[in-house]
């Protein structure tokens, strides 16, 4: 079979597909790749029946304002460094008045940060915060609190078992899955290795 | 009523709205166009507990507020066809249990204004019914909980991004019968659905912007008219992406937009300057349902306006449609309205 003869050009503005299929499929992949269906009755056809989705979101692009990476990551950078340096300061603060190793201290600093999210989240706060901070207020573990802070909030209306309890990991759940897969790859790797025995 | 062209009816009969109403919440009281609202909620749980309760409160209170605006009896009321954003329309299904009349729910999300417009402006002119109440609601908290995330989740949205409108609107629609005064409801063009492979949930503007100019093409190819002939033509909720979009799609189709004035409902409800946590602008279905009925209606009862074209646009995504991958199907669908001669 002669390919050449089977192909068929439909045009759309600029955009050429070409079809490779033999004749008996060609009118239904014309009919469906153009999107959206022609206008029926009406006999006119009008330029939107043409339009691809790319050459819309072509059309589209200039209207369109990206994401402000940079600075975006600069104040994700500053607040996120904020954060960071106010729990150093509770850490310093636990060491010295309750004379605590660094390790000691670790972990009542980070129940006092996860309790300072839970307060602003309650209040409204923190997803205002997090509007200008962006993965500043997201990666810390303040970020994790307000997320089942959130979530356990916004479900209480469907009851404590299904509401709370089944939602409350809604969007942490998957940290802790995929932290989960994550440290268990590490560990398979460092047995591997015979890097292990290290406590 | 009669079908004009494949998209569009006229009303012959020219149905009245006989009386509407606009209840919104605290965010939109604060915007440009809080003295044409009839009631401002101070907070957004409107004194429910839950945010879908209080989505429901809105719209009850708007349902009531139409019926007395239009001096009409409850029990003269024969149907209502109403819909919302929630799953399973919940807000005006629920809502409908307090008026007691038949029910038809429509969705169409943010389209179902002038949807539920558009069927009860059919059922009065075909003589299916004398008054017949259309209405919708959305609440930024039941649409955040549904569609987003939990409302108090911190997470930062790009510069796309919509804020839902809060509120809900609800129009009488009654038989003319030469002294009912209001605007007249002389055509609607029911849109179909457009989809341009667009994905992003927060970018409705652009998803939107073809079925919205499809639509108005659509509604002058089918009439015969041109845009000059309306003194106003809104979308629904394109904000400040889909509506510059859309005014370049239609330029490409060669509709003179220029003749009228043409704007957005979801630019008209807030002050995007003051107001920066809307972002790009209003959305949800309240957003045309409460700049039309609150808004617009009021100015041409004043006879600022004599002939208005209201198109109202819908993003007819799912959660779950989304996060599979695919892209949002959009609809949009046109009322016009006329002012009825004095006083009205």
């Amino acid at each position: 079979m002669n390919n050449k003869e089977n192909l068929i050009k439909h045009g759309t503005k600029g955009r050429e597909t070409v079809c490779l299929l033999p004749v008996p499929f060609r009118i239904f992949v014309q009919e469906v790749s153009i999107l959206p269906a022609k206008t029926k009755k009406s006999g006119v056809k009008l330029n939107l029946d043409g339009l691809t989705p790319q050459a819309y979101q072509e059309l589209a692009k200039p209207y369109v304002p990206s994401r402000p990476v940079f600075k975006n990551c600069i104040r994700a950078f500053l607040s996120g460094g904020l954060i960071c340096v106010l729990g150093q300061g509770i850490q310093e603060a636990f060491m010295a008045i309750f004379d605590m190793s660094s390790r000691e201290a670790a972990s009542p600093t980070v129940a006092i940060l996860i309790l300072l999210s839970v307060i602003l989240t309650s209040f409204g706060v923190y997803d205002k915060l997090s509007q200008w901070c962006g993965a500043g207020t997201a990666v810390p573990v303040t970020g994790f609190a307000n997320s089942m802070c959130s979530a356990a909030l916004e479900h209480r209306a469907e009851g404590l078992v299904l509401g709370v309890g089944g939602n409350m990991f809604k969007l942490a759940g998957s940290v802790i899955v995929f932290g989960v897969v994550a440290a268990f790859i590490v560990g398979v790797v460092y047995a591997v290795m015979g890097w292990g025995g290290a406590h | 009523m009669k079908q004009l062209g494949s998209q569009t009816w006229e009303f012959t009969n020219r149905p009245v709205i006989l009386g509407t109403s606009a209840v919104v919440g605290p965010e939109e009281g604060e915007g440009p166009l809080a003295s044409t609202f009839d009631y401002i909620y101070d907070s957004l749980e409107m004194g429910e507990k839950t945010w879908e309760k209080a989505e429901r409160a809105l719209f009850e209170k708007a349902s009531k507020l139409a019926l007395m605006n239009a001096n009409l009896d409850q029990d003269k009321l024969e149907f209502f066809v109403g819909g919302d954003l929630l799953n399973q329309i919940i807000s005006s299904s629920f809502a409908a249990r307090k008026l007691g009349v038949p029910y038809l729910g429509v969705f169409g999300a943010c389209s179902t204004s002038m949807e539920s417009l558009a069927i009860a402006s059919m059922i009065v002119d075909s003589g299916g019914g004398k008054y017949v109440l259309a209405g919708t609601s959305s609440h930024n908290c039941t649409v955040e909980k549904q569609f987003r995330y939990p409302t108090e989740y911190g997470s930062q949205k790009p510069p796309t991004a919509q804020y839902t409108v809060t509120g809900s609107g609800c129009a009488v629609v009654g038989v003319n019968d030469g002294t009912a005064k209001g605007p007249h409801v002389i055509y609607a063009t029911l849109g179909r659905i457009m989809d341009l492979g667009l994905k992003d949930p927060f970018n409705m503007g652009t998803a939107m912007a073809p079925a919205a100019a499809d639509t108005i093409t659509a509604h002058f190819r089918d009439t015969g008219l041109s845009p000059g002939y309306y003194d106003l033509v809104v979308t629904g909720d394109l904000a400040s992406i889909g509506l510059p979009i859309a005014k370049e799609l239609l330029a490409k189709e060669g509709i003179p937009m220029e003749q009228t004035v043409f704007n957005d409902c979801g630019l008209m409800m807030y002050d995007l300057d003051k107001q920066k946590y809307v972002i790009a602008g209003g959305s949800g279905a309240g957003c045309s349902a409460t700049v039309t009925y609150g808004h617009i209606i009021g100015r041409m009862k004043k006879g600022e306006l004599k002939r208005v074209l209201i198109v109202a646009t819908g993003a007819l995504l799912s959660p779950l449609s989304y996060q599979q991958g695919e892209s949002i199907p959009c609809v949009a669908h046109a009322v016009a309205l006329e002012s009825g001669g004095e006083g009205a």
